[in-house]
């Protein structure tokens, strides 16, 4: 009988119904693409933060001196591995590591006799790593605000990028030749372009990695590596570990802490695969890319939400029209005695028909519409995240259901004898 | 008695098709000024349907009506509206109140729909149903037979022409019955033309004449006997 | 005129008779608003808000010498004459620098003289481990880890500062860390550097932390270059370049959540409504009978739509602005700006959307058949 009663009323206000689907769908579809761009933002944002710079600078661990001159710029004492770069698409987040540079510094002599920094890195160079993977990466990867008049030095040769305050007071332009001194030796550099950096970088000489080590017989050396990784916002956990140490958390916290891509796990694990190196964090960076991203997160949860919201309510209005619409039958059905009970139930079976269906179009629809925004906005498709589907279930279900709750407190509260009196009452 | 002077209705070989079914199949049939007609016949006959067309709320397939000298055939939407408004008292089985509004707002309201709400006048109609002291009730606070005096009051409040009354006592006991149809008697005694669909042999003997459909067609014309 | 009066009260009596069906109609419109007025001050502000919140990642304009060789030092008084200069509000923090050499003990170090109350605010970033206050009358200093690691340094320590003439005790209130430049420096008050360097006054550059989008900044600069032609400014290209783009991204982000929900919710309130006036088309059909025109009884339904709306619209807006400063709040700590437009958006928007929805039925109305509604089922 109730299976009749419901084919009944399937069948009988089917536009409305469908209208009560739609309703579903769109709502879902909304909420859902939201939610799915609430959940990748932090990923897409973290990326886009990327333009700020490397967040993680690797240099070889200082010691104490005992005694001895200690200039900060000569420097130079220790170095990395520079076979050892590969190794940073080893670690566990190696995915995470989306760009690296080497650098070496050394100070040369200009024909004047006047000092100038002169800088060995990669500018783009492809990397072969172990497991056979290739990636290309350099300076011109992770320094999105590099700017270079003329063009970049190719691999492997003796060209050069000269800084916009340097070439200025030289009067140098592409094409020129620069004479340099390097431990006593005269070197004759190829000027590929004129660099503008906004930053130290403007009155220095930019050479390839390669070239700079033969030139200071320091072959395989480096002296820092600015590495850019995605990483996510410090919790609890990451601060806990800051505090006490990563060594000293317990078992099962180390673990999740190793396998979470807080800042401090990434650099602990480059500190790993890099041995005698200390790798830390460029806060500048970090710190801000931290606030940046749980404030976007936050806006965008509070976005979902809100779209969570509109389909209660739009659903809620919808299936209270409805139940009003149907009061006079609802009458009638309890005047024949049926229990409050039974009515709503023939509700709310209705309500799940269409959260079910609305929930299962608006799903599809809300992840088109997802990849469509991050399409637009970003440039790349979002990523399918598995947990939307079921988010997107209980959005829908709770958003049918929540919505029947008015529905089934009016029906309960339906007196049958004031519904069966005049006819336009049912109006 | 009550024969006026001029036809207020002339009908003339009318048709109604609802797809494949002939509600009304060539009706032929006039109606003067001031005269009561019943119309009676078996369900499905097509009693409502014609009361529609004479009531501008339907149009015919084919033929004419003639309304106090206006072809409703060459109106449009606009026009039937205005004679309903102006010339025609509608009262239903179903009574159709206005449930959120009270047994004088609803008398009000067809009379500011006419020309202009008078509170005094409207409660002088609901007076003469005998409702003068329920004025303020709403139309779920009174019974069928109390919902139909209504209907009525604010059928007569405009002073129509033509009272189409649809089964007006169908829904009511016997004592109801009688209050409506002196009420009706009254209109008729005034000069109202009234033109009643029932089933009620009582109630359709009253009428100067009773009409006969069936399937469509006017059976028999019988003129009235008694009162 | 007078005889119109009974239709407003009419209309009056339908709300008030009717209330759980208008309070359905009347909630959608509300919370519909509140939502999208909220969201709409929050769209309008979010660009400044996270220009401010962008703020973090430090200055973004630096001014120094026009020509270094002839002259490679900033007087403190033209700083001072600087920082007028730009609007109060918009100016986050300027910290001027002092770079020298001087050596501590037999080692030389980089030195660097600032001000540490404006370098919290122009490089929130900075990590400053084992910070104690300096006792009073003593000279504090922050050491880079770097150094404090090669030289042994810790919080607290009392070091002797060495340069070419002069020499003074500071004693160092903490460590910081940045992972830049100053893990190499030891930082102490520009006079102290001043004093030490015989530079008393003088500053190699300022670095200003300005809270203004992309092309702001740009007119900044170049009314600084204007005004001053002494000095350089220079927007940091690292920061403004990156900002520029991610203020993009996150307005259109925005943008697109705001838009979404708001279809939503004009989409729901218009089937509110339709539905509420659909659900009377018995009584539509009675005033049809009764010989009401087509028009007439949409104009009916739109006035009861427009009061609904407007009262809806105004009521909405209220509860908008507890939105847009719970999310404002919750999200950027501090209150989103009241937008007068807002509030005749919302009320334009919930007014137009009922009327509009009282229309689409009116419409309808004209295919309503009396006949057949009054009918019955
Ligand atoms: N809208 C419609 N569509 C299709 N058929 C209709 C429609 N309205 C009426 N009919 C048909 O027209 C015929 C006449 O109907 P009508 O309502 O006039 O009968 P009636 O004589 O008033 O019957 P009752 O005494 O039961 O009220 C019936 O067969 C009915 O089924
Ligand atoms: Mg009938």
């Amino acid at each position: 009988m109730f299976l009749t009663m419901m084919k009944r009323s399937v069948s009988r206000g089917w536009r409305k119904k469908a209208l009560a689907v739609l309703t579903v769908a769109l709502g879902t579809s909304l909420a859902v693409a939201t939610l799915n761009i609430a959940m990748d933002v932090g990923d897409k944002v973290n990326r886009e933060l990327k333009s700020y710079g490397a967040n993680i600078l690797v240099t070889p661990q200082v010691e104490k001196l005992e005694d001895g001159d200690f200039s900060p710029m000569g420097g130079g004492q220790s170095f990395l591995p520079e076979d050892r770069i590969p190794q940073l698409k080893m670690i566990f987040w190696k995915h995470n590591i989306i760009g690296f540079a080497p650098y070496l510094k050394s100070e040369a002599a200009l024909p004047g006799g006047e000092k100038v920094i002169i800088t060995g890195t990669w500018f783009r160079q492809l990397l072969v790593i172990p497991t056979g993977e290739t990636v290309t990466t350099g300076v011109r990867d992770i320094k999105s605000w590099w700017q270079a008049e003329g063009d970049w030095p190719d691999f492997g040769t003796n060209e050069a990028m000269v800084g916009e305050k340097l070439a200025g007071k030289l009067s140098l332009k592409p094409g020129d030749f620069l004479v340099i001194v390097l431990s006593g030796k005269k070197y004759e550099l190829k000027i590929r372009g004129v660099l503008s950096s906004s930053g130290e970088e403007d009155e220095q000489v930019l050479v390839n990695l390669a070239w700079l080590q033969a030139a200071t017989e320091s072959k395989g050396k480096i002296s820092s590596i600015e590495v850019s990784a995605l990483t996510m916002p410090r919790n609890d956990l990451a601060r806990k570990a800051e505090l006490i140490g990563p060594d000293n958390l317990s078992r099962d916290e180390f673990e999740t802490w190793y396998c979470s891509p807080f800042i401090d796990s990434v650099i602990y694990q480059i500190e790993e695969v890099i041995p005698g190196a200390w790798a830390r964090p460029i806060r500048q960076i970090t710190d801000s890319e931290g606030a940046i991203l749980s404030r976007i997160q936050a806006l965008m949860s509070l976005l979902s939400l809100a779209a969570a919201v509109i389909s209660v309510l739009s659903i809620s209005s919808l299936m209270g029209a409805t139940a009003l619409e149907r009061s006079r039958e609802i009458g009638l059905l309890k005047a024949l005695g049926a229990h409050n009970s039974s009515v709503i139930r023939l509700f709310l079976v209705e309500a799940c028909f269409i959260g079910v269906i609305g929930g299962i179009i608006g799903l599809w629809a809300g992840f088109g519409l997802g990849t469509f925004i991050g399409q637009s906005i970003f440039g790349t498709s979002i990523s399918f995240k598995p947990l939307a589907i079921p988010a997107a279930f209980a959005v829908s279900a709770g958003v049918a259901l929540l919505g029947s709750l008015s529905a089934a407190r009016m029906i309960s509260q339906l007196q049958p004898a004031r519904i069966l009196v005049g006819s336009l009452a049912n109006g | 008695m009550g024969a006026g002077s001029g036809k207020l209705i002339e009908i003339k070989g009318l048709w109604k098709t609802y797809g494949t079914v002939h509600a009304l199949k060539n009706v032929n049939l006039s109606v003067k000024t001031g005269e009561w007609v019943s119309i009676m016949g078996p369900s499905g006959s097509g009693k409502t349907t014609l009361l529609n067309i004479i009531g501008c709320m339907d149009t015919p397939t084919q033929g004419h009506i003639i309304l106090d000298g206006t072809d409703l055939s060459s109106l449009d939407q606009r026009q039937l509206t205005e004679i309903r408004r102006d010339k025609i008292g509608l009262i239903f089985q179903q009574f159709h109140l206005i449930p959120h509004l009270t047994a004088l707002e609803n008398v009000m309201i067809a009379q500011y729909y006419h020309s202009m709400a008078d509170k005094a006048e409207a409660l002088e109609a609901l007076g003469r149903v005998g409702l003068r002291n329920r004025a303020n009730h709403m139309p779920g606070q009174l019974s069928g037979g109390e919902q139909q005096r209504v209907c009525i009051a604010r059928a007569l409040i405009n002073y129509p022409r033509l009272v189409l009354a649809d089964e007006p006592t169908g829904n009511l006991d016997e004592v109801n019955e009688k209050i409506v149809v002196k009420l009706l008697e009254e209109l008729h005694m005034e000069g109202h033309t009234i033109i009643i669909v029932t089933h009620d042999p009582w109630v359709g003997s009253l009428g100067d004449y009773q009409v006969y459909l069936e399937h469509g067609s006017i059976k028999s014309t019988v003129e009235a006997t008694g009162t | 005129m007078d005889r119109h009066w009974f239709l407003l009260r009419l209309i009056a009596l339908t709300f008030a008779r009717r209330r759980s069906r208008v309070a359905i109609a009347f909630t959608a419109i509300t919370i519909g608003v509140a939502i999208v007025s909220g969201l709409a001050n929050v769209y309008l502000d979010v660009g400044q808000k996270m220009t401010r919140e962008l703020r973090a990642y430090g200055a973004n304009l630096v001014l120094s010498p026009a020509f270094p060789e002839k002259d490679p030092y900033l007087f403190l008084a033209q700083i001072a004459e600087i920082q007028k200069k730009l609007p109060p509000d918009q100016l986050i923090g300027y910290a001027p620098y002092l770079y020298g050499d001087a050596s501590v003990g037999s080692r030389s170090v980089l030195l660097a003289g600032t001000n540490f109350e404006q370098v919290k605010k122009t490089s929130p970033y900075w990590k400053i481990t084992g910070s104690t206050g300096a006792p009073v009358g003593e000279h504090p200093a922050v050491v880079g880890e770097t150094v404090a690691k090669r030289l042994g340094i810790k919080a607290g320590d009392r070091v002797t500062l060495t340069a070419t003439a002069s020499k003074v005790d500071v004693t160092v209130i903490g460590i910081v860390s940045t992972g830049g430049k100053e893990d190499d420096l030891i930082l102490v008050d520009l006079d102290v550097a001043g004093e030490l360097l015989q530079k008393p006054g003088m500053a190699n550059a300022v670095y200003l932390s300005i809270a203004a989008t992309p092309a702001q900044l740009d007119s900044v600069t170049q009314e600084l270059q204007g005004q001053f032609p002494a000095l350089t400014a220079s927007p940091i290209r690292q920061i403004s370049q990156a900002e520029g783009q991610i203020l993009r991204r996150i307005e259109s982000l925005v943008l697109f959540a705001v838009a979404i929900i708001l279809v939503l919710t004009l989409l729901c309130l218009a089937i509110t409504m339709m539905n509420a006036v659909m659900e009377r088309r018995l009584e539509i059909g009675l005033k049809k009978a009764l010989g009401r025109q087509d028009i007439e009884i949409a104009a009916e339904f739109m006035i009861e739509g427009a009061v609904l709306g407007l009262a809806g619209g105004i009521l909405g807006w209220g509860l908008g602005l507890l939105v847009a400063q719970g999310i404002g709040q919750s999200v950027f700590h501090s209150s989103i700006a009241v937008r007068l437009p807002v509030l005749l958006l919302a009320v334009a928007l919930a007014t137009g959307l009922a009327v509009v929805a009282a229309f689409v039925p009116a419409r309808f109305a004209s295919r309503i058949r009396p006949a057949i509604v009054l009918k019955g089922e």
